[in-house]
Order: C-alpha cells, then sequence, then structure tokens
C-alpha cells in the first residue's frame, strides 16, 4: 500500500516539473506566476503525502496566498511582459 | 552560443553525478523503515514524563520552540529584520508623508460590488477564526504561530483586494498601528524567553520551569501577532499607488 | 518497484532544482528571477521532506495520540527533524522574497528597469 502512497507523490512531483517548466519558459509575467502557484498547490499536496501537515498549513497560506499577492503587487509596479533575449 | 555549451554541459554532469549519488550510492538514506537517532529521540521524549521532555504532543512545535528554541527565536528576528529593511528602503520623510496623504484623498475611491464584499466578510471571519485555531492549539494539533499567523495574512490580504487599503486604514490599520502590534508581539516572545531567568533563577530559553503549558503556548501566540502584523506591514506599504510615489519621488528631484 | 519510485520522485525533484538554478542564471527580468528561485526552494524543501519519510503502512504524522500505544507511534511516526527545519526555512524563503521585491520596486522607481542588462550598464558592471 505504500507504493500507492509514492506513485502519488511521483505524479504530483511531475505535474510540479512540468508548470514549473511552463513558468520559466512563459515571457508573461502574470502567466508565470500563475503556472508557479499550480505548482505550489501541487507540492502542498505532495508535503500532505508525506505526513507533514505542518508544513501544509505554513505552505499553502504563504506560497499561494501571500507570495502570489506579494509577487502580483511587484509586477504592478513595475512590467508586465518579460523582454526577451 | 559557447557559454549555453558549457551551462549545458555542466548541468547534465550535475544531474548525472546526482542520479548515481541518488540512485546507487544512496546517498541521503532514502527507502528505510527505520529511524534516523536524532528523530528517535525527538519522538520518544517530547511527550514523555520526565527526562528531556518538552510535555507536547506535536513534536514539530516542541522542536521548533523548545529543543531548537534559540534557531526559532533568532530566525523570528531576522524576519523582523527582513521586513523593517523592506520597510526602510521605501520609507519617506515627513513633508512627503504629507504629500502622499494629500494625494491619496484625491483618489477615487475604489471598491469591489456588494456580493464580493458581503461574502468577503462572511469568509474573513472564518480565516480569522481557523487561523486563531491554529495558532492556539499550535502545542497539541498541526500548527503553531507561522501557521496561523501565515493564514492570517491571507484574510487581511482578502480584505485588502475587496474593499480598499482606506477602508482599512480608516478602521484602524495604519501603519503605525500594525508595526506596534508586531512590536508586542516579539515583547511577547521576549518576555516569555526571559521570563525563567527572572522568575525561576533558570536559564534563557528553559521554558519548562513555567507553570504547565504557559511556555509553549505564549511563544505561538507570540509568532502569531508577529507574523500576522509583519505581513499586514508589508502589504500596507507597497498598497501605496505607484503614480502618488512617483508625484512624490518627482516632486523631490524638482526641489 | 518502491527504489524505481523513489528513484524517480528524487531525480525529478533534483531535475527541478537545476531547471530553478537555470532560471535565475538565464532569465534577465528580476521578477522572473524571483519565480525561479522560489520553485528551486520548493523543490529543495520537497527533498529534505523526502528524507524523513519512512517507507512502512500506515505511516504517521510527527503527532502523539491517545488511542495508540507509544511502541506504535516510534514504529510508525516520520522523522519530524527536516519538518522543523523545513518549517524555519519556508518562512525564512519569504522573508527574503519580500526583500528582494521591495529591491526591485524600489530599482524600478529609481532607474525604470529591472532588466539585468540594462542594470549592468547602469551600474556600470561588465553588461553584455
Amino acid at each position: 500500500m505504500i507504493e500507492l502512497h509514492l506513485i502519488i507523490l511521483a505524479i504530483v512531483v511531475s505535474f510540479g516539473f512540468v508548470f514549473s517548466y511552463l513558468a520559466m519558459k512563459e515571457h508573461d509575467l502574470l502567466k508565470a506566476l500563475a503556472l508557479s502557484s499550480v505548482q505550489s498547490t501541487f507540492f502542498a499536496l505532495g508535503f500532505y503525502i508525506l505526513a507533514a501537515p505542518d508544513i501544509v498549513l505554513a505552505y499553502l497560506a504563504i506560497a499561494v496566498g501571500a507570495y502570489t499577492a506579494l509577487v502580483i503587487l511587484a509586477i504592478s509596479k513595475t512590467e508586465r511582459y518579460e523582454v526577451g533575449e | 552560443m559557447k557559454r549555453d555549451v558549457i551551462v549545458a554541459v555542466s548541468f547534465l554532469l550535475a544531474f548525472l553525478f546526482m542520479a548515481y549519488a541518488l540512485v546507487y550510492a544512496n546517498v541521503l538514506g532514502l527507502g528505510g523503515a527505520e529511524l534516523r537517532p536524532l528523530g528517535e529521540f525527538y519522538l520518544s521524549h517530547s511527550f514523555a514524563h520526565e527526562g528531556l521532555t518538552s510535555h507536547s504532543p506535536e513534536v514539530v512545535t516542541a522542536i521548533v520552540w523548545n529543543y531548537r528554541g534559540f534557531d526559532t527565536l533568532f530566525e523570528t528576528f531576522v524576519f523582523f529584520l527582513a521586513i523593517m529593511g523592506a520597510f526602510s528602503v521605501l520609507r519617506l520623510t515627513d513633508e512627503q508623508e504629507k504629500l502622499v496623504k494629500e494625494l491619496e484623498a484625491r483618489e477615487p475611491h475604489r471598491q469591489m460590488d456588494l456580493i464580493v464584499r458581503a461574502i468577503t466578510k462572511l469568509v474573513v471571519i472564518m480565516i480569522v477564526a481557523i487561523s486563531a485555531s491554529i495558532a492556539l492549539h499550535g502545542h497539541l494539533t498541526p500548527g503553531g504561530g507561522f501557521q496561523g499567523g501565515s493564514a492570517m495574512a491571507v484574510a487581511s490580504l482578502l480584505l485588502f483586494a475587496a474593499f480598499s487599503k482606506f477602508t482599512l486604514e480608516r478602521k484602524g490599520l495604519t501603519v503605525k498601528h500594525t508595526v506596534s502590534a508586531y512590536a508586542l508581539g516579539l515583547a511577547l516572545i521576549l518576555a516569555t524567553v526571559l521570563a525563567p531567568v527572572f522568575l525561576y533563577g533558570g536559564k534563557v530559553l528553559e521554558i519548562n520551569l513555567l507553570p504547565g503549558e504557559m511556555g509553549l503556548f505564549n511563544l505561538d501566540v507570540g509568532e502569531y501577532l508577529a507574523v500576522t502584523f509583519g505581513f499586514l506591514t508589508v502589504f500596507l506599504v507597497l498598497g501605496v499607488s505607484e503614480w502618488i510615489f512617483k508625484t512624490v519621488l518627482r516632486g523631490e528631484v524638482n526641489d | 518497484m518502491i527504489d524505481l519510485l523513489l528513484a524517480y520522485i528524487t531525480l525529478t525533484l533534483f531535475g527541478m532544482v537545476l531547471l530553478g538554478i537555470y532560471g535565475v542564471v538565464t532569465r534577465s527580468n528580476l521578477i522572473k528571477k524571483i519565480i525561479m528561485l522560489n520553485i528551486m526552494g520548493d523543490a529543495v524543501n520537497m527533498l529534505f521532506i523526502l528524507i524523513g519519510y519512512r517507507i512502512v503502512f500506515p505511516v504517521f504524522p510527527p503527532i502523539y495520540e491517545e488511542h495508540i500505544t507509544f511502541e506504535e507511534f516510534l514504529s510508525r511516526a516520520v522523522d519530524p527533524t527536516p519538518q522543523a527545519l523545513v518549517l524555519t526555512a519556508i518562512v525564512i524563503g519569504m522573508a527574503m522574497n519580500i526583500l528582494l521585491a521591495t529591491y526591485a520596486i524600489q530599482f524600478y522607481r529609481l532607474h525604470g528597469t529591472v532588466d539585468a542588462r540594462d542594470i549592468a550598464e547602469i551600474i556600470g558592471g561588465e553588461g553584455e
């Protein structure tokens, strides 16, 4: 049965990897931020599967709530689009 | 172009090396069913009746505030320094503050419509209750000062988005008041940390000398206040509209 | 099976760490650098928690409950030490984000750019 936990964890981590890759490729910073919050949500699920309820409570509120709001404020005060190379 | 190749090759080498170390040599010790000695010590002592115990069934809070208390104490002050650093980068002189007040009065008063505001009021009450329960039961159930404080920061952000910064300031949550409440939380932490020395003749942070669960509870409440009002301070400072800041800064250059 | 899954998970997480480093190095926007730095930090935190995980079933969080015996708790609960460290790391990471975002905003106000190549020209460093 422990395999089931690890399979769910593997799926969650794979989704986290995919969404962080998409966030790196995205030139619109608001979209990149949204993709990175999706990755954070998956990771919160992963922390729950790893039997760490304390981390889930802190991580969900900080990574999906406060951090996203902070970066949205920072984007609204600077530039929305990243200049490509 | 040459730099890109070097970066790609070095990343590939690092990945292959770590793949070998993690999978074949198992340097992290993953996949075992047994505990490490330090983890076993914490698990078996934190709720024991004698010995090096912290009388708390929640082992993570016991480690954070009792076994590794100094770490967390100084971490709290690192958090304080980071927020005060942000605050001092964005600081303004007294005349500029007055100018900001005047310009803010001229700004159109925006807030969301009635449905959003009514629902936000309900949700904020629920989040405040949950965050208080997370923080105040932090030594018994999952949670603690950090977790409760960050949940509370989300509640203040919701108020910030649905109403406006001015509504919060009219209700008394100005920057001066939030910094004062932050300092109150830090003072509670310092008082709890120093109480064993002055009341019972113990050492700094020897909170087992305090009656009952008072030590862990007080530290959690202090951390709750500190984290909540720390985040609120930052968002109040960053919430000033950008054109106001630009006008004020340009005025400074022209003088 | 378990070894294969653990190897897959750890290597994916390590790949995310490398992805974060790559993003911090190659992207030139400061806000984008902050986002990638956070992705790297998340992957490192997850690796840390994974070190404390135990391959037993059922696995308990490190919180003692009354209706299980102490021996059972000791044989099933995960290691609490990495969790306490990661809790500290998350809050300090957020404090670091606040400081970095504030610096980026203030730099934009004073110089009108958050692009690392322009910043190198402004402060007189070696731009490309």
